[in-house]
C-alpha cells in the first residue's frame, strides 16, 4: 500500500495525516477544477511534487497548517487542506501560493494529503479508495527518493529564492534553508 | 492568539535540560519521532498582567526566531529554526549534539596536548563572532556557554529514517555554533559589538583563568574575518576601562 498514515509530533491523535503520492497524473486539470468549484468531495491538499524538496518539507507545512487550525484557531484560507498548500509559501500571497505549490494543469507528480479529525474522522482505507478513484495516475511511495526524482530545481530556486544548480541532490543545507523560509513567513 | 478554548496539544515526550530566568529548554522531537529537536519555551509569568505577558512573550519569541533565521540565511553558524508559536512562547529548533565551549575548554586544557585543539577552536570562535558582527547582529550574551561545538552530526535529510547516520567528528574538529540569541538585536553601533566582545572576554577570564591569552587568538581571528572591526577594537579599549555599562552622567 502506498498510502502512509502519520501521527505528527505535538499534534493530537485524532488528527491523523494520510499521505498518498502519484506520478504520471493525467487528470490534473479536472482535479484543479473541482478544487476551484469548492467540491467538498475533493477536499484534499493537492501539492505539486515538483515544488517539494523532501518529505520533511511537506510534513512541516502539514504541521503548521494543523497547528494553525487547532491552536491559533485561525486559518488564512478556506480549510486545513488549502492551508497546507499556503503554508508551503515563503510569502503571504495566497493566490500565488496555490499557483506555485498547488495542483496546476501541467502537474504530473502529485502529493495528496488528507487530515482526519475528531469531527470528521476518515480512515486510511477510505482515503485510499477515494483518492484512487479521483486521481488518474500511478501510485508512488511518499519518500525522499520519490521527492528527489520529482523535484524541479529551477522551480524550487524561483519559489524560495535559493541558489539553483544543486545537481539534483537535496542537501541538508538546502532543506533547512527552505524550511527556514517557511518559518520566516509564519513569524513575519 | 491562543484562546482558552484552544484544543490542548498532546504531550509528546519532552525532557527538561536547562532552565534560565526567562525560558525552559527541552529536548523533544519535531514532525517524526526520529527527528530530535530543541524546544525553547518561555512560560507565562503569573506576576505580569496577562496582556503585557502575552505581548512580551510574543515579541521576544519572534525577535529571537527572526534573528536565528536571518543569521542562518547569511551563513552564520546558528541552529536552524523549525517552528515557532509565538503566542505560546515556543520555538522549535535544530537539536545540536555536542557540548558548550565552556565545558570543552575545561576538558581540553586539563588534558595533555589539548592546547593545539583549543587554538583551533579559538580561531573558529573569532571567525563566527566576526561573521555575526559583519551582518550587524549583536548577540547580547556572548559567553563561552553560549557557543557550542557539534561533536556528532546527522547525515541525510530530516525525514529519512533509514539513512540517518551520526558522524563523530571529535571535540576539536566539530562545527562551532552560536546559540541563544534571546538577548540579541540588530545594531550597527560599535559600542554594542564592543560590549559583546567584552562580555566574552570576561567570560573567558572568569571561567578559564589559564586561558587568558586564548582570548587574544579569538580577537585576531575576529579581526581577520570582519572588515569593519577596527573601530570596534578601539571601542573595546574604552569598554574595558569602564565596564559593560555606559556612564549615564552628563
Amino acid at each position: 500500500m502506498s498510502l502512509q498514515t502519520l501521527h505528527l509530533e505535538h499534534i493530537p491523535q485524532p488528527h491523523a495525516v494520510h499521505i498518498f503520492a502519484f506520478k504520471d497524473v493525467s487528470n490534473a486539470s479536472y482535479l484543479r477544477e473541482q478544487l476551484l468549484a469548492g467540491n467538498s468531495d475533493f477536499e484534499y491538499a493537492f501539492i505539486d511534487a515538483s515544488a517539494l524538496v523532501s518529505t520533511a518539507h511537506a510534513l512541516a507545512a502539514v504541521h503548521q497548517a494543523v497547528h494553525n487550525l487547532l491552536v491559533k484557531q485561525k486559518l488564512r484560507t478556506r480549510n486545513v487542506h488549502s492551508e497546507i498548500v499556503f503554508c508551503l509559501s515563503p510569502n503571504n500571497n495566497i493566490t500565488e501560493s496555490f499557483r506555485r505549490f498547488g495542483i496546476s494543469e501541467t502537474t504530473t507528480s502529485l502529493v495528496c494529503v488528507k487530515v482526519s479529525s475528531r469531527e470528521n474522522p476518515i480512515s486510511a482505507e477510505e482515503t485510499e479508495i477515494r483518492l484512487q478513484q479521483a486521481v488518474k495516475g500511478l501510485p508512488a511511495q511518499f519518500n525522499d527518493e520519490f521527492m528527489a526524482q520529482t523535484t524541479d530545481w529551477a522551480k524550487v530556486a524561483k519559489c524560495y529564492k535559493t541558489r539553483p544548480g544543486s545537481n539534483g541532490v537535496v542537501t541538508e543545507q538546502l532543506e533547512l534553508e527552505v524550511l527556514g523560509k517557511m518559518v520566516m513567513r509564519a513569524v513575519g | 492568539m491562543a484562546s482558552p478554548t484552544a484544543a490542548p496539544l498532546p504531550d509528546t515526550p519532552k525532557e527538561l535540560i536547562k532552565q534560565g530566568a526567562e525560558a525552559l529548554v527541552y529536548k523533544t522531537t519535531y514532525l517524526l519521532p526520529t527527528i530530535p529537536a530543541l524546544l525553547k519555551l518561555r512560560p507565562r509569568k503569573p506576576y505580569r498582567h496577562p496582556a503585557l505577558d502575552l505581548r512580551l512573550t510574543k515579541h521576544r519569541c519572534l525577535s529571537e526566531a527572526r534573528l536565528l533565521v536571518r543569521a542562518r540565511s547569511l551563513g552564520i553558524p546558528v541552529p536552524a529554526v523549525y517552528f515557532v508559536d509565538e503566542a505560546r512562547g515556543e520555538i522549535f529548533m535544530e537539536w545540536i549534539e555536542g557540548s558548550s565551549v565552556r565545558d570543552i575548554l575545561d576538558q581540553l586544557l586539563a588534558s595533555e596536548g589539548g592546547e593545539a585543539a583549543v587554538d583551533r577552536i579559538m580561531v573558529r570562535m573569532g571567525e563566527a563572532v566576526g561573521k555575526l558582527h559583519a551582518a550587524d547582529i549583536v548577540h547580547g550574551d556572548l559567553t563561552t556557554s553560549n557557543v557550542m561545538v557539534r561533536t556528532s552530526r546527522r547525515k541525510g535529510l530530516l525525514g529519512g529514517a533509514g539513512e540517518q547516520e551520526n558522524v563523530d567528528v571529535g571535540q576539536a574538529e566539530g562545527e562551532l555554533l552560536l546559540i541563544d540569541l534571546g538577548l540579541g538585536s540588530v545594531s550597527t553601533a560599535e559600542e554594542d559589538k564592543a560590549v559583546d566582545l567584552y562580555v566574552l572576554e570576561r567570560a573567558f577570564l572568569s571561567t578559564h583563568p589559564r586561558a587568558e591569552r586564548l582570548f587574544g587568538d579569538v580577537l585576531e581571528a575576529y579581526q581577520r574575518s570582519y572588515k569593519g572591526s577596527k573601530p570596534v577594537m578601539r571601542r573595546l579599549q574604552d569598554v574595558r576601562m569602564r565596564g559593560r555599562k555606559r556612564s549615564m552622567i552628563g
